[in-house]
C-alpha cells in the first residue's frame, strides 16, 4: 500500500516536471515561429544568392552596396524617418492629454468617447486612408506631407493613449494635490508633477508611435506622392516588380531600428535622470 | 479674530449630505482634531477648508478672509496628507523648497529655509534622499517640513500618523505636537484614533454623521460626554439600561432592567422611573477577592475571561444578576491567588465616576 | 516658466475651477475634434459617394441611388470578399487562441527574470514591420524559398510545391501577425488573477488540471474575449497579408476597396465596399457586447 503510494507519487512529480517542460516547449516553439522568418530575412541580407539555402555560401555585403546606392530607397527611408518622428510629436501630445482627460473625468458617455479615441486603431487602415483622401479631394487640397502627420498622428495616437492612461490609473493623484496646496496653479503642477511621473509612457507611447509610422502601409498609400514615398510603399512596390535581395536589406535595417530604438532611448532616460539628479546635489 | 472660522459648512454629493451645517472657530495657536469613525466627514470637511472641495452650503473663513472661491493654491495652508504625498521625482530638498518656488522666494532664502526646515524635524542633512529611500516616519516628517516652511497661516494634517506602526506613532504624535507648540501654528488635525485626540489636542470636535456632536477640551470630552455616541466612541465603557428608582438631591439609586442596584451622581435633577443609560468605563472598577468594607456599589460576580494585556489585564465578569461587565485592572493576584476564570470576585465603582446619560 | 504664472492664465484657470467637468472636457477635446474632423466626418462624404456613381475618368456624379450597394451583393466575386474575410477571420482568431492560449498561461505563471525577457521578446516581433514579417515567410514558402530548398535538396519532392498565394498562406501569415494580439491580453487576464485562488482550490482537493479547467480557465475568459475580438477585427480589415500571401480568390475586403479606391478610381463603388465593411465592423462589435460585454475588456485593460 506504502509503495504504491510512493509509486504513485513519484509519477505525479514526474509529470508535474514533463507538464511544466511540456508547457515551456510549446512556448518555445510558438517563439520559435514567431521570430524565425525574420531572422530568414536578416541572414539572406549577407546571402551572395537570391535562393534561400543554409547554410551561408559566403557572407557578403554587396547587396548593402547595392541599396546605398538606391538613391530613390535612401530618400524613401529619410521621408519615412522625419513622418515617424512628425507624427511621434504630434500623436504623443494630441494621445497624452486623452489620457489625461479620460482618466480623470466621470461622464455618462465616457465608453463611447473611448471607442471614438481608439476607432482609428481597430478600423482597418484602409478606411482611414480612403476617408482622408476623399475629404482632401473634396476640399480640392494636394496631397502633401502634413497630410501623412495628419493621417498617421490619427492612426498612432490610440496607442500613446493607452500606454498613457495604464500609467495614469496607477499614479496617486494627492501629489497633485499637494502640489496645489503648496501654491501651484493647474498648469503648473501639470508640468511640474504630473508630466514628469508619467514622462516614461508618454516617450514609450511616442517610440511606439514612431514605429507604427515607420511601418504604416496601407492608409499610407492613399496619402503619398511620388517625392513623399515611404519606406513601406517602397518595399511593397519592389516586390511586385522585382524580388531582389535589396528588399533583405531594407528589412534587416528596419528590423534593428526597431528593436535597438527603444533600447537606446531607455539608455538615454536613464542617463537623463542620473544627470538630473547630479545637477540637483550640485545646486545645494 | 479667529485663525479659522466655519460657518454653517454643509456638502453634498447628489442627494448624500456628508458633512451637515457644521460651524465652528479655531483660535491662534490652537491645536484642535476632527475625531470621529471612518466616513464621517471629517475629511471632506479638512478638504473644503483646504480648498479641494467646494461646500454646497456655508463659508470657510481664514484669518478673517472669505475663502470659498480662492482655490487651493492661493489659500496660504499647510497640509499633511494621510500618505504623505511627497513628489517620487523629487530629492528631499526639492519636495520643501517647492512651495517656497511658487512663492517665488530667492535662491539663497530657499536654502536656508529648507535648512531651517529640516532641524525642526531633526532630518538635517536628509536633504539628498529621495522619498523611496525613507522610512514611513520619515516620509511623514518630511510632509510635515514642506508644509511649515512656507510659514503657512494654518497647518492641516489629514490622519498623517496612521500608516506608522504603534511605537512609532507615539513617537511621532509627541514630536507633531511639540513641533507645533514650537512654531506656534494653528493647527487642525484629523483622526479616528481617539488616544491620539485626546493627548495631542487643546480642543476636540467630535464628528458623527457630518455633525460636530460636541466640542471641547480632552477632558471634558471623556470625563462628562455629551450623548450615548460620544461616550461610547471615547474611552471603553460598559452600557446598562435602567431607569431611576430614588432620587435625594444629586445623588440617585438607580435600577437596571435586571435588577443591579447603583448608586450615582448626576449634575442635574432627575426625576423618578426616568429612563437612564449608565456608562461605566473599564478602568474606573475595582476588583477585590472579598467583599470590600465599602457598601456602595460592591457588586459580586464570576470572572468569565480573563486577556493579558501587558501593562494589565482585562476581565470579563458576571455579575449575580447577569449583566456582563468589562474590568480593566493592573491587578494580576488577590492574596498570593491568580485571577482565573470562575474565580469568584468583587467589584466595586464609585458613584462619581459614573457617566449617566 | 513663469508665463504660467501670468495674470491671464490663474484667471482663466479659476474660471474653469468651477466647471470642473468642462476643464476635463476641454482636456479631451483636442483628440476627440482630430478623430471626428479627420476620420467620422470624412466618412459621412464616404457614405455619400457610396450611393453615387462613377463618371467619366473616374470623376464623381452626383447620380444617387442604391446601385453600388446592389452590384456589390449580387455580384458573387463582390459578395464572396465579405464572407471570404469573415472566415479567413474566424480562422485566424480560432488558430491563434489555440496556439497562443498556452504560451499566454505559461507566461502568466513565470515569476522569474525569465518572465520580462520573454515579455520583451514577445514584444519584440510585434514592434517589427508587417511588410517584413509577411514577406519573410515568401522567403519560407517560395519557389525559391527554405522549405522547397530543403525538401528537393534531400530529394523529398522533384519540383517546388506551390506553398504561396493560397488561404493557407494567408492564414499562416495572418496568425504570425496577430499571435501577440492575442497572447498579451490572455496574459495581462491571467496575470491579475488572484494566485490565492488557485492555492485555494489545490487545498480544496482538486487536482492540478481540474483546478486549471473550473478555476483558471473561466477566469481567463475576459482576457480570452479581448484577445479574439481585438484578433478578429483585425484579421477582418486586414490588408498586406492577404495581398502579398494570398492569390486572386483570397481577395479580402480590404483589397476590394483599395483596388477601386486607387486602381480603378471608382470611388462611389469602394465606398459602397468601405461601408459594407463598416457595418460588418459595427455588427461584431455589438454582438460582442450583447454576449460578452465591452467593459470586461476595460477592466481587462
Amino acid at each position: 500500500m506504502v509503495r504504491s503510494l510512493a509509486i504513485e507519487m513519484e509519477i505525479q512529480t514526474k509529470m508535474k516536471k514533463f507538464k511544466f517542460n511540456g508547457l515551456l516547449v510549446i512556448t518555445a516553439l510558438v517563439y520559435l515561429f514567431l521570430f524565425l522568418p525574420v531572422i530568414v530575412v536578416i541572414l539572406m541580407s549577407f546571402h551572395p544568392d537570391p535562393i534561400v539555402s543554409f547554410p551561408i555560401p559566403r557572407f557578403t555585403l554587396k547587396w548593402y552596396k547595392i541599396f546605398w546606392e538606391d538613391y530613390a530607397l535612401i530618400q524613401s527611408l529619410k521621408n519615412s524617418f522625419v513622418l515617424g518622428i512628425c507624427s511621434a510629436v504630434v500623436s504623443g501630445i494630441i494621445g497624452t492629454l486623452a489620457a489625461i482627460g479620460f482618466v480623470r473625468s466621470q461622464f455618462k458617455g465616457k465608453q463611447i468617447f473611448g471607442a471614438i479615441i481608439l476607432s482609428p486603431m481597430i478600423l482597418s487602415g484602409i478606411i482611414t486612408g480612403i476617408a482622408l483622401l476623399s475629404f482632401i479631394n473634396y476640399l480640392n487640397f494636394p496631397k502633401s506631407f502634413p497630410l501623412q502627420v495628419v493621417g498617421h498622428a490619427l492612426l498612432t495616437f490610440p496607442y500613446v493613449f493607452l500606454v498613457v492612461q495604464t500609467q495614469l490609473y496607477g499614479l496617486d493623484r494627492s501629489i497633485e494635490e499637494a502640489s496645489m496646496n503648496l501654491g501651484a496653479n493647474e498648469l503648473e503642477t501639470f508640468f511640474y508633477i504630473t508630466l514628469p511621473n508619467i514622462l516614461p509612457s508618454v516617450i514609450a507611447g511616442m517610440l511606439f508611435g514612431f514605429t507604427i509610422s515607420i511601418d504604416e502601409f496601407v492608409a499610407t498609400q492613399c496619402w503619398v506622392t511620388p517625392s513623399t514615398e515611404t519606406m513601406p510603399i517602397k518595399i511593397f512596390s519592389m516586390l511586385r516588380y522585382e524580388v531582389t535581395p535589396k528588399v533583405n536589406v531594407l528589412g534587416t535595417i528596419i528590423v534593428l531600428v526597431t528593436i535597438t530604438l527603444p533600447l537606446v532611448a531607455e539608455k538615454l532616460i536613464a542617463r537623463k535622470i542620473n544627470v538630473k539628479l547630479s545637477r540637483e546635489k550640485k545646486n545645494k | 479674530m479667529a485663525d479659522v472660522e466655519l460657518r454653517g459648512i454643509t456638502k453634498k454629493y447628489d442627494d448624500v449630505t456628508v458633512v451637515d451645517n457644521i460651524s465652528l472657530e479655531v483660535n491662534e495657536g490652537e491645536f484642535l482634531s476632527f475625531l470621529g469613525p471612518s466616513g464621517c466627514g471629517k475629511t471632506t470637511t479638512l478638504r473644503m477648508i483646504a480648498g479641494f472641495e467646494e461646500p454646497t452650503k456655508g463659508s470657510v473663513y481664514i484669518k478673517g478672509k472669505l475663502v470659498n472661491e480662492e482655490p487651493p493654491y492661493m489659500r496660504n495652508i499647510g497640509m499633511v496628507f494621510q500618505n504623505y504625498a511627497l513628489f517620487p521625482h523629487k530629492t528631499v530638498y526639492n519636495n520643501i523648497a517647492y512651495g517656497l518656488k511658487m512663492r517665488k522666494v530667492g535662491k539663497k532664502e530657499i536654502k536656508q529655509r529648507v535648512e531651517e526646515s529640516l532641524d525642526v524635524v531633526r532630518l538635517s542633512g536628509f536633504g539628498d534622499r529621495r522619498p523611496d529611500q525613507l522610512s514611513g516616519g520619515q516620509q511623514q516628517r518630511v510632509a510635515l517640513a514642506r508644509a511649515l516652511v512656507i510659514r503657512p497661516d494654518v497647518l492641516l494634517l489629514d490622519e498623517p500618523l496612521s500608516n506608522l506602526d504603534a511605537k512609532l506613532r507615539k513617537e511621532m504624535r509627541i514630536e507633531t505636537k511639540r513641533i507645533q507648540k514650537a512654531v506656534g501654528l494653528t493647527a487642525i488635525y484629523v483622526t479616528h484614533d481617539q488616544t491620539e485626540a485626546l493627548a495631542m489636542s487643546d480642543r476636540i470636535a467630535i464628528i458623527e454623521r457630518g455633525r460636530i456632536v460636541q466640542l471641547g477640551v480632552p477632558k471634558d470630552i471623556y470625563e462628562h460626554p455629551q450623548g450615548s455616541f460620544v461616550a461610547s466612541f471615547v474611552g471603553e465603557s460598559n452600557k446598562i439600561k435602567g431607569k431611576i428608582v430614588a432620587v435625594n438631591d444629586l445623588e440617585a439609586e438607580f435600577r437596571s432592567d435586571t435588577g443591579l442596584i447603583v448608586n450615582i451622581k448626576t449634575d442635574t435633577e432627575y426625576e423618578v422611573n426616568k429612563k437612564v443609560s449608565l456608562y461605566a468605563r473599564i478602568e474606573t472598577f475595582e476588583i477585590f477577592s472579598t467583599a470590600p468594607p465599602e457598601a456602595k456599589n460592591t457588586f459580586e460576580g464570576k470572572v468569565e475571561s480573563v486577556s493579558y494585556q501587558g501593562g494589565n489585564t482585562l476581565y470579563g465578569v458576571r455579575l449575580t444578576d447577569g449583566t456582563a461587565i468589562f474590568v480593566e485592572s493592573s491587578r494580576e493576584k488577590l492574596f498570593g491567588k491568580k485571577i482565573q476564570p470562575r474565580s469568584e470576585v468583587w467589584v466595586t465603582i464609585s458613584p462619581s465616576d459614573i457617566i449617566v446619560l | 516658466m513663469q508665463i504660467l504664472k501670468s495674470k491671464a492664465i490663474v484667471k482663466t484657470l479659476v474660471f474653469l475651477r468651477k466647471h470642473k467637468n468642462a476643464n476635463n472636457f476641454l482636456i479631451m477635446l483636442p483628440s476627440a475634434l482630430w478623430v471626428i474632423c479627420f476620420l467620422f466626418i470624412p466618412l459621412i462624404l464616404i457614405f455619400v459617394y457610396s450611393f453615387s456613381t462613377r463618371g467619366e475618368g473616374g470623376t464623381i456624379v452626383a447620380s444617387y441611388g442604391l446601385h453600388n450597394y446592389e452590384h456589390f451583393i449580387t455580384t458573387s466575386i463582390y459578395a464572396r470578399t465579405i464572407i471570404k474575410s469573415i472566415i479567413i477571420g474566424f480562422e485566424v482568431t480560432l488558430v491563434c487562441l489555440i496556439v497562443g492560449y498556452l504560451p499566454a498561461y505559461y507566461l502568466a505563471r513565470l515569476t522569474t527574470t525569465r518572465r520580462v525577457i520573454l515579455i520583451i521578446l514577445l514584444i519584440v516581433p510585434f514592434w517589427t514591420s508587417v511588410i517584413i514579417r509577411t514577406y519573410s515567410w515568401m522567403l519560407v514558402l517560395g519557389n525559391r524559398g527554405a522549405i522547397n530548398y530543403y525538401l528537393m535538396k534531400w530529394g523529398l519532392i522533384q519540383e517546388p510545391l506551390r506553398l504561396l498565394f493560397n488561404e493557407a498562406s494567408v492564414i499562416l501569415g495572418l496568425v504570425h501577425i496577430m499571435l501577440p494580439f492575442m497572447i498579451l491580453p490572455i496574459f495581462t487576464c491571467i496575470d491579475r488573477l488572484d494566485a490565492s485562488l488557485v492555492d485555494a482550490s489545490k487545498s480544496l482537493g482538486a487536482g492540478k488540471i481540474r483546478t486549471f479547467i473550473e478555476i483558471t480557465l473561466p477566469l481567463s475568459l475576459p482576457g480570452v474575449s479581448a484577445g479574439c475580438l481585438l484578433v478578429f477585427i483585425i484579421s477582418v480589415g486586414a490588408f498586406l497579408t492577404p495581398a502579398m500571401l494570398g492569390g486572386p480568390k483570397d481577395t479580402m475586403i480590404a483589397m476590394l476597396i483599395q483596388q477601386n479606391f486607387l486602381m480603378l478610381f471608382d470611388w462611389p463603388f469602394g465606398s459602397a465596399a468601405a461601408i459594407i465593411y463598416l457595418i460588418l465592423v459595427l455588427i461584431i462589435v455589438y454582438f460582442f457586447n450583447r454576449v460578452i460585454g465591452l467593459d470586461k475588456i476595460w477592466s481587462g485593460r
